[in-house]
């Protein structure tokens, strides 16, 4: 064998291994189109933001050109990652807030946290650096961190654990599902763009962009192919954005969501259905995939409401202990002195608050307690209950009313007892035991898991407005006004999140804190003393920070905010117009709503109530009962069904 | 002499019979020794909860059969953290969702399985 042909020989056995292993291997999915639109688009991003640093390295930011040309290339990157929302949002959350945090140090309270303690993350990137030039000052290595932050942060979408993800069909439809909710709750709300006047074309910028990865998806993933009807109906939401007026102001948010973005969603929660998605990320964690419109209230879970009877399923055995929750609802048998029961602060057949006092009175009946009677109706919707977010379950809350010294002034043990002297609530509850094998006995957890499950019932009504989300259903043109300017001008929606107006913004994981400066009275001399959320979260962001609060209903539940100071919906209004607190002269220093004024007109505030007026939940209240039942000792029977106050 | 025989094998039978009947459950678990009698009393009442959901909610699929014999299988404490438990796995996506095993429930049943036994055969339902 010569030198040469050994040579030959070589190489041939070498090119043979080679077309065998590309063979032995499974080519990995085609799923080049889609993947490498990700790569490329996350590229230019990076790109702009580098470019970024240099020019606030580089440029004079105490002259108006400077943070001209700083603002114009802000605007640039931001286009780039509105084209990569739909990814970055859903795929990895957390460094999401890096590159598009609005707030400068955010304390999480999402669903999973509720179990830890609070924790703080800072946020950086887009949104922070444009607020940030609106300062008098700006201090150039505090702008060039917040830009860094953001580029480090742009850099961990490219790991592998995160590109692997987009190999399967299954991120994307949640994904999708995530951006068609942001697009009803957020992207036309201004929620994350400081500059008014850019948050129309954005939307149009990222609607033709998420246009271009529906394509891409469909060519790499056709056997979990978006549907003709689906791009079809997309498309036309496209021409209608681009047909609206680019004001946010003037922009028909109601029909953009009825039309277009409701309808999509359900298609989408079809294709997860469908196409057998499932999920692995905690984004997703209290949605339901059997829902089908956003204004369903079977959209995502926040509440237990059956407690410990949370496995039972039986309808009859289901009536069966909402019966007995009604009652123990009603009986003052759960207060310490047997005269209170849940039914005097939150009244049964008037939306379960107290419409006539700022805030009930003690258990002593002399002094005010510190904080108004918050309506039951709806509290299912919320992670975190009580208005500084104290309680994560229903149940908590129940057995936390009941034992709490200023306000029914019980004792666990004796109202178990004095329950259980009741013929009629221990033969019932005895028979209630075999449905929670895991206890051995009757407890608390069973008495205040039958009134969460009673007083849930109440939550499955709709509003005017609903039917018109959901079924056309016409509508007076005022209310689509206000819904309008609610979710413009009038900022209510940045806060209230559609679909329950509430501070819970899709995914739906977490509930949200604001700082108002609501004052102590109307005269507004001073700031309200409740240090709120502070009380839980003893952080400096967190003084007299409350739980957003649902509008639904909100013309029955006055009177309004933490301490009852308004009584009107036309106050409410007034406070909001003025800048809150701090509009109004008083001093906050961490208050986190505007306090710019809204110039709202009057024909506009008329509008906004006529809006809220909407959500009014055409509610079948159901009288109460006509006898509680009886107890062994006999000085209990002459109580007075509902309590007194 | 038979009566003797007799009344010592019923004697006999009467003394082990309460050692049979007391003897499960207080021997599931493994408390270390230096834990007061008083706080084993306490915890062992918070465990039994953790084996009785665990027994509605997860033996179906977990436990194994092994000659004849009914094991509930140990696992890791990386496994049992609860957040992953729900949302790693594919089935318990859809078999323990928040609506039908509480977070409150699931730290029971972790605590079960901190302080069970390796490998318990399973005496009851």
């Amino acid at each position: 064998m010569t030198f040469s042909m050994k040579k030959n020989y070589i190489l041939f056995s070498i090119v043979f291994i080679c077309a065998l292993c590309s063979f032995s291997f499974k080519r990995p999915k085609d799923t080049g189109l889609y993947i490498s639109l990700y790569s490329q688009k996350l590229k230019d991003f990076k790109k702009n933001q580098t470019l970024l640093l240099d020019l606030v390295k580089h440029t004079d930011l105490r002259t108006h050109d400077g943070i001209k040309i700083i603002k114009d290339q802000i605007a640039i990157a931001r286009t780039n990652l509105k084209g990569l929302d739909f990814w970055l949002r859903y795929v990895e959350p957390v460094a999401y807030k890096k590159i598009n945090g609005p707030l400068p140090v955010e304390w999480e309270t999402e669903v999973f946290e509720k179990f830890e303690k609070p924790y703080k993350r800072e946020g950086s990137g887009l949104t922070l650096a444009a607020l940030y030039l609106d300062e008098k000052q700006v201090d150039k290595d505090s702008l060039l961190n917040l830009v860094r932050s953001s580029i480090f942060a742009t850099g961990t979408y490219m790991a592998d654990s995160i590109t692997s993800q987009l190999q399967l069909h299954h991120h994307f439809f949640l994904a999708n599902r995530l951006f068609i909710l942001n697009l009803a709750a957020i992207y036309t709300t201004g929620f994350e763009c400081p500059d008014t006047s850019r948050i129309i074309p954005e939307l149009r910028s990222m609607l033709a962009d998420v246009s271009k990865i529906y394509y891409s998806f469909n060519e790499s993933f056709a056997k979990t192919s978006l549907s003709e009807n689906y791009l079809s109906l997309y498309n036309s939401a496209l021409v209608f954005a681009d047909r609206q007026p680019g004001d946010y102001s003037r922009f028909d948010h109601f029909t953009f969501i009825r039309d277009y973005i409701n309808p999509l969603f359900k298609m989408n929660q079809q294709f997860i259905k469908q196409y057998g998605v499932f999920t692995k990320s905690y984004v997703d964690y209290s949605l339901n995939n059997s829902n089908t419109s956003i204004f369903s209230k079977d959209l995502y879970f926040g509440q237990n409401e059956k407690g410990i009877f949370l496995r039972v399923t039986d309808q009859n055995a289901l009536l069966e202990i909402e019966k007995i929750g009604k009652l123990l609802f009603y009986d003052p048998l759960l207060s310490g002195n047997n005269q209170r029961s849940c039914n005097s602060c939150h009244k049964a057949t008037a939306y379960f608050t107290d419409t006539l006092l700022s805030t009930s009175f003690q258990f002593d009946r002399k002094n005010p307690l510190s904080r108004n009677t918050p309506s039951l109706v709806n509290a299912t919707f919320n992670h975190l209950l009580m208005l500084d977010g104290k309680h994560i379950s229903l149940q908590n809350q129940g057995k936390d009313v009941i034992t709490n010294p200023l306000e029914m002034g019980g004792n666990e043990k004796e109202v178990v007892q004095k329950i259980l002297n009741c013929n009629e609530y221990n033969k019932a509850f005895k028979s209630f035991l075999k449905y929670t094998p895991q206890e051995t006995e009757i407890t608390i957890e069973h008495i205040v898991s039958a009134i969460s499950l009673y007083y849930s019932k109440f939550n499955n009504y709709y509003a005017p407005f609903d039917d018109a989300m959901n079924n056309k259903k016409e509508i007076d043109p005022a209310v689509k006004q206000g819904f309008n300017l609610f979710m413009s001008k009038a900022q209510c929606a940045t806060c209230h999140f559609v679909p329950q107006f509430n501070g819970v913004k899709p995914p739906y994981i977490g509930s949200e804190f604001e700082v108002l400066g609501v004052p102590e009275d109307t005269g507004y001399k001073k700031l309200s003393f409740d240090s709120g959320r502070y009380g839980i979260n003893p952080a400096a962001e967190m003084l007299n920070a409350f739980r957003t609060g649902s509008i639904r209903n909100t013309e029955f539940t006055k009177p309004y905010m933490h301490n009852g100071v308004f009584n009107t919906l036309e106050q409410i209004v007034d406070f909001y117009n003025a800048g809150g607190g701090v509009g109004k002269g008083l001093t906050v220093n961490n208050q986190t709503l505007s306090s710019d004024s809204l110039r709202l007109t009057s024909n506009e505030k008329m509008n906004l109530v006529v809006f809220m007026r909407s959500l009014n939940e055409n509610i079948n209240f159901d009288a109460a009962p006509l006898q509680l039942p009886v107890s062994k000792d006999k000085t209990l029977n002459s109580r007075k069904i509902g309590g007194e106050y | 002499m038979k009566y003797i025989t007799g009344i010592l094998v019923f004697l006999l039978v009467i003394g082990c019979l309460p050692a049979c009947v007391t003897q499960p459950k207080t021997q599931f678990y493994d408390f270390p020794s230096d834990i007061a009698e008083e706080a084993k009393t306490a915890n062992r009442k918070m465990l039994e909860k953790g084996r009785v959901l665990y027994n509605i909610n997860c033996a179906k699929c977990h436990n194994k059969k092994i000659n004849g014999r009914i094991i509930i299988p140990d696992f890791t404490q990386d496994q049992l953290d609860s957040y992953i438990i729900r949302i790693k796995n594919e089935v318990h996506i859809n078999s323990i969702p928040e609506t039908r095993v509480t977070t409150q429930e699931m730290e029971a049943i972790q605590y079960f399985f901190t302080y069970k036994k390796p490998a318990l055969p399973v005496t009851e339902k």
